[in-house]
């Protein structure tokens, strides 16, 4: 595709600025069953998101035809434009001073064979299966690995590129006894393939189908929770939107007037973090251009700053936070990296536990998609993990539903772990304590 | 987009290493999307979606591929690509291609791109107006409306070369209620496989005014209190139940594995014997219909339930294969990015003989869920939740109080067995199902419909 040319005839039919995200994308898939190859899937794709203002005003067209007729796409960006009625005021980057380094690309999954990548979830596959006699299935186990490359140019001569790299291995053990089934899933995201380790990885996701059979629900009240990190992770995950100022401009977040404010227990800290070092996604600058930055958005329970993009920047009349990613067909927000950090004392998982009289570990989490509510705060997801009694877990609990709402239980915290790990859904957090939450069960 | 003479080539050169199906799945999709926000247009954008998918089968496994360059050099240098794969094996050559017309079963009145912009816009203002002024309460109306146009042309090695046109509209209506204490919000949405006559023919204002009325209602109730109770599941959307509970297991996708509960289960009985469920992809203009699925194949009616023995599952051309089951018409992929897969298209609980009133009146004490919101399921433990979004306490046989933020939670193959009384009110809503091959648009369906002493979840606890 000529950009250049498309820019010049965009700005010719009336555009102020225009913009195009050009993306090349490659990933590699690979499935087993029962030792052998069951779905090997390469891809390779582009596309070329146009982004075009007029009056303050931003229309978007993304093609993946390198062949698409340039008068096509600015006719589609003029009758699109044409309807815009919002008061917002949009507009694109002429860049920022400076910007955090590119992450040098691991050349380690290229030099690594098929055969090897195949061999590895070949031995997860049968390390999963052989952990015990009780592992009736696994129900999958893949390799997928992506390259993807961007480029920004734009009318006001903005010209960035960056590339990220990862792959990962997933797994699903189904165990069985006694008539029920359970069974748990495993992924591992690594920048290096080296780092994979399927013994490792096939023992502790067939442990964890294992430690929850003969699971039952317990009796409805309510109970101290303990959330394991990666449950933590996920309701973390899903409550990030309320920090976005988007949100806040639609008046959808219950964060809305309380910059500045305590929100939180006084244990908690979020930082948005798209340059850490150890994450697998490091990002240099956002998908408008803007650097990116390490920044508090909450700290020791008070809240410092929504996240931005250019656009709500501007409508609140300050500066991008560098958190403008695409989301569907425009520019969303988006934190890389949200990580929970305290500055209390933390104790391990273990300890945590042995200090609980009667109470439920969760270990997992499902439903929190549709069962939330992104404007109040309120959560119901199905849940399942562990029922402590004097200290010690008792036994596998599954099928109850924990419910609450995401800023009182955030204030309610009881105790922090200190084991901390950052997930795949690029959430940072260790295990969390809160002093009780409502569950619904027998 | 592709020639038959290079789809021939193609797969002559993809099979030559021994396998023994071919197939490529080439599309150019236009979307379109638009937003408004209190009454401004804040969004009107498009995407266009181009590329092919090649994939080839020998016996079971599978070799693919995909690439927005649909030119012969780079489709051949696919195909030598993916058939590296298999080690030498017995070439057997592809069969002369034969073109076949594709019948279209749902009429296409108004098409997405026979309409500007500015036409289209006119219905998110109908329902704008409508409730802007309904109550003090609501602080946001977010409409949202999306149209494709979708082109495919799907041709494989047993000598199958066909292309066919899809349209979906969809409109999605979003209201927020607040008291200055709390928030509560509430979306709808209306959609076909269909042109723009849907929203013609549509009472754009009524469908805007429940769903204000819904969000003010959930506004001013009371948390739900969790327990085991009987839960009355209302028509329409309640059918999401089915759809997540139970239909999601029937996919070749975990049945073909042994790992779904309902794995060789064909015969017998796996529900109440009131329950029927079918999945139907030819029901006229419906949101998930289409005249031939992913792989070319006509779609059809499945009886999947009948009086609670299970008749079928829902099966892929390579599921067909590991399973021997015939293929049902329902392979599907959101786009040439996503193999495709064995999925659902409207799929609903037949009508049984109660009334709505006589469920309710019958209901000692339960949670009346008028309106589901969406859920998941394992399908390998069958454990499904999902969210209500508008509920309401039943107590001797009357419905009492609304209540809000209640889930239910619980497992598809108990849940079969308890449904014990099926409505005569079979209704259809919207969704958008996502699973291996990808987001792809089904419509779930049922009459109202009880079930006994379900898990229901909630925030509210006993004073």
């Amino acid at each position: 595709m000529n950009i250049k040319l498309l820019i010049d005839k965009a700005k010719t039919a009336g555009f102020d600025a225009v913009e195009v995200y050009e993306t090349q994308s490659k990933g590699l898939q690979v499935l087993v069953y029962d030792g052998e190859v069951e779905e090997n899937k390469v891809t390779s794709a582009k596309s070329y998101t146009v982004r075009a203002v007029c009056n303050d005003k931003m229309t978007v067209y993304t093609t993946e035809t390198e062949d698409e007729d340039l008068d096509f796409i600015v006719s589609r960006l003029k009758e699109n434009v044409a309807v815009l009625t919002t008061d917002e005021e949009f507009s694109l980057f002429t860049g920022s001073e400076k910007y955090p380094p590119g992450r040098k690309m691991n050349p380690i999954f290229t030099q690594t064979s098929l055969e090897d990548k195949i061999k590895l979830i070949v031995d997860l596959e049968k390390t999963t299966k052989n952990y015990d006699k009780r592992i009736v299935h696994v129900a999958h186990c893949r390799y997928v690995e992506h390259y993807r490359f961007v480029k920004i140019v734009n009318s006001y001569g903005l010209n960035l590129s960056k590339e990220n790299q990862f792959a990962y291995v997933t797994v699903q053990a189904v165990a069985k006894e006694n008539e029920q089934t359970q069974s748990a899933i495993e992924i591992k995201v690594k920048r290096d393939f080296s780092e994979f380790d399927a013994d490792k990885i096939g023992k502790t996701v067939a442990k964890k189908a294992i430690a929850m059979l003969n699971a039952k629900p317990v009796p409805s009240k309510s109970y101290p929770i303990i959330f394991e990190n990666r449950a933590m992770s996920e309701l973390i995950g899903t409550f990030a939107s309320i920090f976005s100022a988007d949100a806040a401009i639609k008046k959808i977040t219950p964060l809305l007037g309380k910059v500045g404010k305590t929100v939180f227990s006084n244990k908690i800290t979020f930082v948005d973090d798209p340059l850490l070092e150890e994450a697998v996604t490091y990002s240099p600058f956002d998908d408008e251009g803007v650097a990116s930055y390490t920044k508090n958005v909450v700290e020791a329970g008070v809240f410092k700053t929504f996240l931005h993009n250019l656009k709500t920047a501007k409508y609140f009349k300050t500066k991008s936070t560098g958190n403008g990613y695409k989301t569907g067909s425009g520019i969303g927000i988006q934190a890389t990296n949200f990580c929970l950090r305290t500055n209390e004392t933390t104790k391990s998982k273990e300890e945590i536990i042995s200090g609980t009289q009667e109470g439920l570990l969760i270990t997992e989490l499902a439903g929190l998609h549709s069962g939330t509510n992104h404007v109040n705060g309120d959560f119901s997801a199905q849940a399942s993990g562990f029922l402590i009694e004097n200290g010690k877990i008792v036994r596998p609990v599954t099928l109850i539903v924990v419910s609450g709402n995401y800023i009182k239980m955030m204030n309610e915290i009881d105790e922090i772990g200190n084991d901390f790990k950052i997930f795949s859904n690029e959430v940072g957090t260790p295990s969390v304590k809160i002093t009780k939450l409502p569950v619904s069960g027998l | 987009m592709i020639s038959k003479e290079l789809c021939r080539q193609v797969f002559t050169t993809a099979l030559k290493t021994g396998g023994d199906f071919a197939e490529l799945f080439a599309e150019t999709t236009y979307y379109n999307y638009y937003e408004s926000a209190t009454g401004k247009i804040t969004k009107a954008d498009g995407n266009h979606l181009y590329g092919a998918s090649l994939r080839i089968l020998k016996g079971s496994l599978e070799v693919s591929g995909y690439t927005n360059d649909l030119s012969k050099d780079s489709l051949l240098a696919l195909a030598e690509k993916l058939a590296a794969a298999f080690a030498d094996g017995k070439f057997v050559d592809a069969a002369p291609l034969e073109e076949k017309r594709v019948d279209t079963r749902h009429p296409i009145l108004r098409k997405p791109l026979s309409l500007s912009a500015q036409d289209k816009i006119k219905y998110l203002d109908s329902a704008y107006q409508a409730i802007k002024d309904y109550s003090p309460e609501i602080v946001q109306i977010i409409l949202n409306l999306r149209d494709d146009t979708q082109k495919v042309l799907i041709a494989n090695s047993e000598g199958r070369y066909l292309e066919d046109e899809r349209y979906h509209v969809i409109m999605y209506c979003h209201v927020v209620a607040g008291d200055g204490k709390t928030t509560q919000d509430a979306t709808d949405s209306i959609g076909g496989h269909v042109g723009y006559e849907l929203l013609d023919n549509f009472d754009i204002p009524a469908f805007a005014k429940s769903i204000a009325d819904r969000a003010i209602t959930m506004l001013h109730s009371d948390e739900m209190i969790g327990g085991i109770m009987d839960v009355v599941v209302h028509n329409a959307f309640g059918g999401v139940l089915l759809h997540e509970a139970c239909v999601h297991s029937l996919e070749a996708t975990s049945v073909a594995k042994g790992a779904s509960v309902f794995s060789g289960k064909l015969g017998t009985k796996i529900a109440s014997e009131i329950v029927t469920a079918i999945d139907d992809g030819t029901i006229k203009n419906a949101w998930g219909s289409l005249n031939v699925d992913d792989e070319g194949e006509t779609t059809k009616r499945n009886v999947l339930i009948e009086n609670g023995i299970l008749k079928s599952y829902l099966v892929d051309y390579r599921n067909s294969r590991k399973m021997n089951h015939p293929v049902t018409g329902s392979s599907r992929r959101q786009s040439y990015k996503f193999s495709p897969t064995s999925r659902m298209s409207n799929t609903f609980f037949a009508p049984g003989k109660h009334t709505f009133e006589e469920i309710i009146a019958k209901t000692k004490y339960g949670l009346f869920a008028k309106k589901m919101g969406g859920g998941s399921v394992d399908p390998t433990t069958g454990e499904f939740n999902f969210a209500v979004n508008e509920g309401y306490m039943v107590e001797n046989g009357k419905i009492t109080k609304p209540v809000r933020g209640a889930t239910l939670v619980g497992s598809g193959a108990q849940i079969l067995k308890n449904v014990d009384m099926i409505g005569d009110n079979l209704e259809f809503g919207y969704g958008m199902c996502g699973s291996l091959s990808g987001s792809i648009p089904t419509s779930v369906g049922q009459p109202t419909i009880r079930v006994q002493k379900l898990t229901v979840g909630g925030r509210g606890e006993n004073k």
